[in-house]
């Protein structure tokens, strides 16, 4: 993939989550202030930080894939090297992508099926929430197919 | 269905697919082999995302635990502990052991406390003449039972995954935690008696009373979280809302350690761990509910259950019903508690967790544990159960960490860790057997 595309997108990753996590936290705060000094609390504020922390998994997720940091069972790569590596690298890679699409593809259906359901509080679009997971899960699929690419020309 | 849906999820395991997908994939293939409509992948996942409010505790505290390390809160916590023990024999185990509790508490990720601890004390107590191996042993042990001090990630996700009261699993976590860290103490003292220990000066007075004033702050924090809490005054997730901001308020204006500019980075460290942790449950929510449609949980609990009366059918018919009753729980929670340990073997907690409580939930059912404090009970003990795991050799997870932060061999560092892990099977079957010692604590509560 272009470099600087790439690039573009990791920052545009970065900064929404790091935007996306600061917001939680302030906001939730702010509406413990609120109740417990004002006596009043936010209406919307509990459904806004559930919201925020939706996006916040399926994006963060997105990053996950490109740091390798989801959690893993990592016993048996260690002892294999040369060409069961490789075989078990790629099939590794095409499982993930497969797992990807799936994820993306059903989420997608659902988030297009449910948008006539809207959130109590802020009265938007129930697709605006579940349409995070296959956003993310495009992202995920961009770095898979990535590292995926950058594996097979190292190998070689 | 069973069958398919467990051996793919196995394979994939072993291939070192991310967790999360594993679970998806099996779950999937699962779901078409039975005949439900696929779309279900897709509905499972996103019902999960109902459940995330009390999740939110989650981001929250990793935040303000990451805040507290940059802004000096942390370090200044360690000073502290080590003014008022350190100059005892056995005073860097000690240190090391709390402040382990301590940062686990809030770190929730047992592999990060022994990095963050065991990187600073497994020098400073091989200079005083403990073994390296020793000592990396402790940071290890002590580094997994921070998950039950409070406010703790893991048992934020058991509450959330059980639907269990997460302020309740806080305070019934207290003495369980506190117990175990006595118990690697006493472990750590009986090995320190034997040996020449260079013992560090003695802090004075006014030392200690600095070492207070400047973690007054940070002390303060643990009494705001924690009497919220117990007091009924915030939920889980607003308390770790506030001490987000009070660590940063501290760390910035107070303490002035933290810089404006190290909030984004801390920010996305924080949203990366946390991220990692929510999309598996997102897909574990979605695996627990094939496992239900494939009945694994019920069938699982009837044949735990049937096990149980056949072995107490051996035992004779001339004891009292009501003496049957217990043994046959004391026995489901024996072999309960031996599956669980060799799950924390193999997997990090916190997808162990994801897996293993709608498994046993039904269980917890069948023994009469799934109400009031009694399922309270049951969640630290399974917690504290998979941490066991966690430190058993050769293959718990913390163990792989605490080798390569001190630079020692797993093998060399066994003779100590199993000394560690006899204290901490014996804390376990006391927080199995003695249910007081996990609800004491939240008896008093409303």
């Amino acid at each position: 993939m272009n470099g600087t595309v790439k690039k573009a997108i990791d920052k545009t990753l970065d900064w929404t989550l790091i935007l996306i996590l600061g917001s939680m936290s302030l906001l939730v705060a702010i509406n413990v202030f609120f109740r417990f000094v004002l006596n009043s609390s936010i209406y919307w504020g509990d459904e806004v930080a559930l919201v925020l922390m939706v996006w916040l998994t399926f994006l963060g997720a997105a990053v996950s894939t490109r740091e390798n940091e989801h959690y893993e069972f990592k016993y048996l790569v260690h002892k294999l090297s040369g060409r069961s590596l490789k075989v078990y690298l790629f099939s590794r890679h095409i499982i993930n992508i497969i797992a990807i699409l799936i994820l993306g593809y059903y989420s997608g259906l659902v988030a297009i099926q449910i948008h006539s359901w809207i959130l109590p509080a802020t009265e938007i679009s129930r697709s605006f929430v579940y349409g995070a997971c296959p956003l993310g899960c495009v992202f995920m699929l961009i770095y898979s197919v990535e590292q995926f690419i950058s594996d097979i020309k190292r190998s070689r | 269905m069973t069958i398919i849906l467990l051996v793919c999820f196995f394979i994939l395991l072993i291939l070192n697919v991310p967790i999360a997908f594993c679970m998806l994939i099996s779950s999937l293939v699962a779901l078409l082999y039975a005949g439900v409509n696929p779309i279900m992948v897709g509905l499972e996942t996103a019902r999960s995302l109902a459940s995330f409010y009390t999740f939110l505790a989650v981001p929250f505290f990793i935040l303000a635990g990451e805040i507290m390390s940059y802004g000096g809160l942390s370090k200044r916590l360690v000073q502290f502990v080590k003014s008022m023990v350190g100059h005892h024999k056995n005073g860097l185990p000690a240190v090391t052991t709390i402040s382990s509790q301590l940062f686990g508490a809030v770190s929730g990720a047992s592999a990060a406390t022994c990095a963050a601890v065991g990187g600073v004390m497994i020098p400073a107590m091989e200079k005083q003449g403990f073994k390296r191996t020793f000592s990396t042993a402790l940071a290890a042990c002590s580094g997994t039972t921070g998950a039950l001090i409070p406010p703790s990630i893991v048992l934020v996700i058991y509450g959330t995954v059980a639907n269990v009261s997460i302020e309740k699993l806080f305070v019934g976590g207290v003495i369980p935690g506190l117990v175990v860290g006595l118990g690697l103490i006493l472990v750590s003292w009986n090995y320190s008696r034997k040996r020449e220990i260079i013992k560090e000066q003695k802090s004075s007075l006014s030392e200690i009373g600095k070492s207070l004033y400047e973690s007054f702050f940070t002390l303060f924090l643990g009494v705001i979280i924690f009497g919220g809490i117990i007091l009924g005054i915030f939920t889980a997730t607003e308390a770790s809302a506030v001490a987000v901001i009070y660590a940063a308020f501290i760390g910035l204006f107070v303490y002035k350690k933290l810089k404006l500019k190290d909030l984004p980075k801390i920010l996305l460290s924080s949203a990366k761990l946390t991220a990692a942790l929510s999309f598996l449950i997102a897909c574990a929510s979605l695996f627990a509910w094939t496992l239900s449609i494939g009945n694994v949980p019920a069938v699982l609990t009837s044949n735990l259950v049937s096990f149980s009366e056949s072995v107490t059918g051996i035992l004779g018919t001339s004891l009292s019903p009501e003496t049957l009753a217990i043994l046959k729980k004391v026995i489901i929670l024996l072999v309960l508690n031996i599956s669980l340990l060799m799950v924390g073997m193999f997997i990090d907690i916190a997808p162990a967790l994801l897996i293993v409580v709608p498994v046993v939930l039904p269980i917890s059912e069948a023994i009469g544990m799934a109400e009031g404090l009694a399922a309270i009970h049951f969640g630290v003990m399974v917690v504290a159960n998979l941490i066991i795991g966690l430190v058993t050799p050769p293959v718990g997870s913390t163990l792989f960490v605490a080798s390569a932060v001190g630079k020692t061999d797993i093998l060399a560092m066994t003779p100590y860790v199993l000394r560690f892990l006899g204290i901490m099977l014996i804390v376990q079957l006391m927080i199995t057997f003695i249910p007081a010692i996990t609800t004491y604590l939240p008896s008093f509560m409303g």
